[in-house]
């Protein structure tokens, strides 16, 4: 049985788990299981996870998060969120997003389908580590609000990132597999079930009805452009605001001063969560300012109190969807990072009136479910099964603008339907139809998923071919479309040009490119990695010099400069493997140290590096 | 596929809409329903009771885009013909025009049963 | 239809439904014809208990779904497929009685010239007067009025509702009796045009 992993790529972290023989769990330990979805460019490569969210500070302008919250939208969807975030974003054809890296011209450009695929390979390469195994196959999560274009773009990114995509499954469905079905959890097997998740960039409340075997997703509704993104920056506006009236002179408006305020907002945040106040200096070193202040509980509360009223909105929205009332819901599980924040979470508890299951860590719950769910598909459970939904109708633009349904929202999937088209005039071989999703009368207030083209329709008299359209949506949510014309029993063409994602083509292409320089590419990445890792070992071993010269002889100290020049010289060259083989040289000399401070944080940078590579 | 703009105009500013005086002899009003969506339509004709020519139309459609563009393009067609010239419009005349998609043909079809219930409706309170 | 005791393709033990034989385990191919009844092993009737119909429905996911099938051969993987698209179908449709009966008459009239616009006498002329009363109470904001409206409409539909089981079960007795359908195609062409108003009534809380 090949094993299929769940991954839950988040907004702002990401991680992996699979089924082990004590039961589920999270791929990786402490540092290691959790994999920060932030890139950094350097050089010709990414440094991802950890290594890059060190630099959002010193290296703003390459170094790129929540890239979540661009996958398969358009400039003008993203509005405010662009000035934002502290990377440049540009639209390419087709409204294509895509991420600018450089200062000047030659620039480079990569869509959010890349740089995902970046974070999926990270975890795919951890997740290889620590099972001491190959991965080819994944579950990858994605909010359930997420349209049809935003699943095509999650599924690009993993198969750029050489990962089959097993199933894509909703991130609420997810959590109340990991919930309903661990033993120690004291949820009711037979009943309604709301899960709120809240994450750090969307939004999402589903019902399920489990009943038995069966987790059967009711209704569900979302954002997804809000989450704890959103705290950050209401906060960051809020400290704008104060360092202005002591400062009216500062700037913010570069990227190192965004990735500042960003950071200290999210630590403020944190703190809140456990203190009901908290202390904040914010430094601005070239503009010679430095701002120190206090931030309330309360303040803080007031101050995101119309974004969980936001979310309630939907709940409210979702119940009447199920047409279930709050005192029918019998159970609530919280998911997310956001959720934590006990505003957050006193304002669902006073909404259902109950108290949530927090049991098991919100973080984590999604990629847990998500391996779950990998482990039935590899066949290795048959007791339980997931149906879900399609959470917004799919349809077509028909006069006048007007959204004309097909799939109705919230049915249960895989589904298909079928509709007719003819010509308009005689002797026409092909029909131009718009594909839209939404829920909305409006096609402008849908989104615009794409256009296919019906081609090869027999030459017949206007009105007369009869093209039977099949609209067929998988156990994954995604939409394929195919065509025949009855009268004939001709198979008529279809091709589909995407409105904001990757054609097929256009994939491939990446991965070409990326197969290309996969080898460079990966000795570079190894090469970045382990001369970050030998500064950092130098600087442990001169903070500490004064330890190596009261416990270890001249001769070992003699012994460690010499291996401390002969690294410096590797970093210069280009071999990783050279300089992996001189670094562990030096973890050896300085193992009698081992149980003093220095050697210790020698070794955990040396053990870190390896068990990561 | 991209409409015309003479038929976003009918969907965005529906012509002729509105009622005529019932009781006058001279107008002949058709109500007909589309069961397939519950839209309900009334359309009405004048007729110059010398020449036979219907000189104004007015409806009032409580339905969908499709079904209002329909009627509103009906009513315009209708103006200015004879009542028999009227009797010969197709709903395939206004699926044409508007490039309804098969989902809203009904429309079309509610919009000539309309035409050919006002024609008969005025015919039966003239027939002397 | 046909319903002559369909039987399993490998095994030939009869099949409780035309899309998986419980006795040997094995996804059945099926016709594109086939109707939902078959499709979750029911008499093709309106009577159904929605607890049977629910535990049925949830006899054949666990079977059928696609998830099921992740290491299958391609062939059986798209099977499982189409065959739980349909049996979603399927089930959304004889559980919802509305639903239900429109799909019950399509499959009964099939044989029969039915006329598929009848309405009650004089009831189109009520519709379009209702809908042009609730364009006035829409602009004034009549709360109160809209839900008297609401209430109302909403106990027609109720009314209706209630006479589809009757209807189909004197249908049952009298196949002969055509006009019992056109009853039931009434009724049906009825509601429709009260859901249509009730949809334009804003929920109140």
């Amino acid at each position: 049985m090949k094993r299929i992993i769940g991954i839950d790529l988040g907004t702002t972290n990401s991680l992996c788990a699979t089924v082990f023989e004590e039961g589920p769990e999270v791929i990786g330990e402490g540092e290691n299981a959790v994999t920060p979805s932030v890139l950094s460019r350097i050089d010709s490569g990414w440094l991802v996870g950890q290594e890059a969210q060190k630099r959002r500070i010193s290296n703003p302008e390459n170094t790129v998060f929540s890239i979540k919250r661009l996958m398969g939208r358009d400039l003008e969807e993203l509005g405010e969120l662009v000035n934002e975030l502290p990377y440049k974003i540009v639209e390419g054809d087709r409204k294509l997003l895509k991420v600018r890296i450089g200062e000047s011209e030659p620039y480079q450009d990569f869509t959010p389908q890349e740089l995902s695929a970046e974070i999926l390979k990270k975890i795919k390469q951890r997740a290889e580590t620590a099972l001491g195994e190959s991965v080819e196959k994944a579950v990858i999560t994605v909010p359930a609000y997420f349209d049809d274009a935003q699943r095509q773009a999650t599924r690009a990114a993993a198969e750029i990132a050489g990962l089959e995509v097993a199933r894509i499954i909703n991130e609420p469905t997810a959590a109340a597999i990991a919930y309903g079905l661990d033993e120690k959890q004291d949820l009711q097997k037979d009943g309604h079930v709301a899960v709120y998740d809240l994450g750090g960039g969307t939004f999402d409340i589903s019902i399920l009805k489990l009943s038995g075997k069966i987790f059967k997703v009711v209704a569900t509704h979302g954002n997804t452009q809000l989450g704890g993104d959103d705290f950050d920056q209401a906060l960051v506006d809020i400290l704008k605001k104060r360092i202005l009236q002591q400062h009216p002179q500062a700037q913010f408006d570069d990227p190192a001063s965004k990735q500042i305020l960003k950071k200290t907002a999210e630590s403020i945040k944190i703190e809140l969560s456990f203190s009901p106040e908290t202390a904040y200096t914010l430094d601005f070193p070239k503009q010679d300012i430095s701002f120190t202040d206090n931030f309330k509980v309360e303040d803080f509360e007031s101050l995101i109190s119309p974004l969980v009223d936001e979310t309630l909105e939907s709940c409210r929205h979702v119940l009447k969807q199920a047409k279930l009332t709050q005192e029918q819901i019998d159970e609530v599980v919280l998911v997310g990072g956001s959720t934590v924040v006990p505003g957050v979470r006193r304002k669902i508890e006073t909404f259902f009136g109950r108290s949530p299951h927090v049991a098991i860590d919100p973080y984590k719950v999604v990629a847990i479910g998500a391996g779950i769910q990998g482990h039935l598909l590899a066949g290795g459970r048959r007791d339980f099964l997931l149906l879900d939904v399609i959470p917004l109708a799919l349809g077509i633009e028909t006069l006048g603008g007007t959204f004309s349904k097909i799939i109705t929202g919230n049915t249960t999937i895989p589904v298909e339907e079928s509709e007719t088209f003819t010509t308009n005039v005689d002797d026409q071989t092909s029909i131009d139809v718009n594909i839209y999703q939404g829920e909305r009368e409006l096609i402008k207030d849908c989104r615009a998923l794409g256009q296919f083209k019906l081609r090869g329709i027999p030459p017949m008299k206007g009105g007369f071919p009869l093209v039977e359209v099949m609209f067929r949506v998988d156990a994954n949510g995604i939409l394929t479309v195919s065509a025949s014309e009855k009268r004939s029993g001709k198979k008529a063409e279809i091709e589909v040009i995407p409105f904001h994602g990757l054609t097929q083509f256009e994939i491939e292409r990446i991965m070409d490119d990326s197969f290309e320089n996969a080898i460079d590419d990966f000795n570079e990445r190894q090469l970045i990695e382990f001369r970050l890792t030998a500064e950092r070992v130098f600087q442990g071993i001169e903070h500490n010099w004064n330890v190596a010269e009261s416990a270890l002889s001249e001769t070992e100290r003699d012994k460690i400069r010499m291996q401390m020049e002969v690294v410096r010289q590797s970093i210069k060259g280009q071999d990783s493997q050279a300089l992996k083989a001189q670094l562990d040289t030096l973890g050896e000399l300085t193992r009698p140290l081992a149980d003093t401070a220095m050697g210790r944080s020698i070794l955990t940078e040396l053990q870190g590096e390896s068990a990561d590579s | 596929m991209a409409y015309s703009e003479k038929v976003i105009d009918h969907y965005s500013e529906p012509r002729n809409v509105g009622s005529l005086d019932k009781s006058d002899l001279n107008v002949g009003t058709g109500l007909v329903g589309a069961p397939e969506c519950g839209d309900v339509m009334k359309l009405q004709i004048k007729v110059d009771p010398e020449t036979k020519e219907i000189i104004d139309a007015k409806f009032k459609t409580f339905g969908c885009g499709s079904a209002i563009a329909s009627s509103s393009l009906a009513t315009e067609w209708v103006k200015g013909k004879s009542i028999d010239e009227a009797m010969s419009i197709q709903n395939t005349d206004i699926v044409e025009e508007l490039s309804l998609p098969p989902v809203k043909i009904h429309c079309s079809v509610l919009a000539e049963d309309a035409i050919k219930a006002a024609i008969s409706d005025y015919k039966s309170r003239n027939q002397d | 239809m046909a319903f002559d005791e369909p039987a399993c393709h490998t095994c030939e033990t009869t099949l409780v439904s035309r899309l998986f034989c419980f006795s040997c385990n094995a996804l059945q191919p099926f016709p594109r014809e086939i109707d939902f009844f078959e499709v979750l092993g029911f008499p093709v009737s309106f009577e159904l208990k929605s607890v049977e119909l629910e535990e049925r429905y949830q006899q054949l996911s666990l079977e059928l779904h696609p998830d099921f099938y992740g290491s299958a051969p391609e062939a059986e993987q798209l099977l499982s497929e189409t065959a739980s698209a349909i049996l979603n179908t399927a089930y959304k449709t004889l559980h919802e009685p509305t639903l239900r009966a429109g799909y019950l008459l399509h499959l009964l009239a099939e044989k029969q010239q039915l006329d598929e616009r009848s309405l009650p006498e004089g009831f189109l002329a009520e519709m379009f007067f209702l809908q042009e009363e609730l364009d006035e109470l829409l602009d004034s904001v009549n709360s109160v009025e809209l839900s008297a409206m609401h209430d109302d409409l909403q106990n027609r539909k109720i009314d209706i509702e209630a006479d589809y089981a009757p209807l189909f079960k004197k249908h049952e007795d009298h196949p002969e009796n055509s006009g019992i359908l056109q009853q039931l195609q009434t009724h049906l062409n009825a509601e429709r045009y009260l859901r249509r108003l009730l949809e334009r009534i804003p929920a109140t809380d």
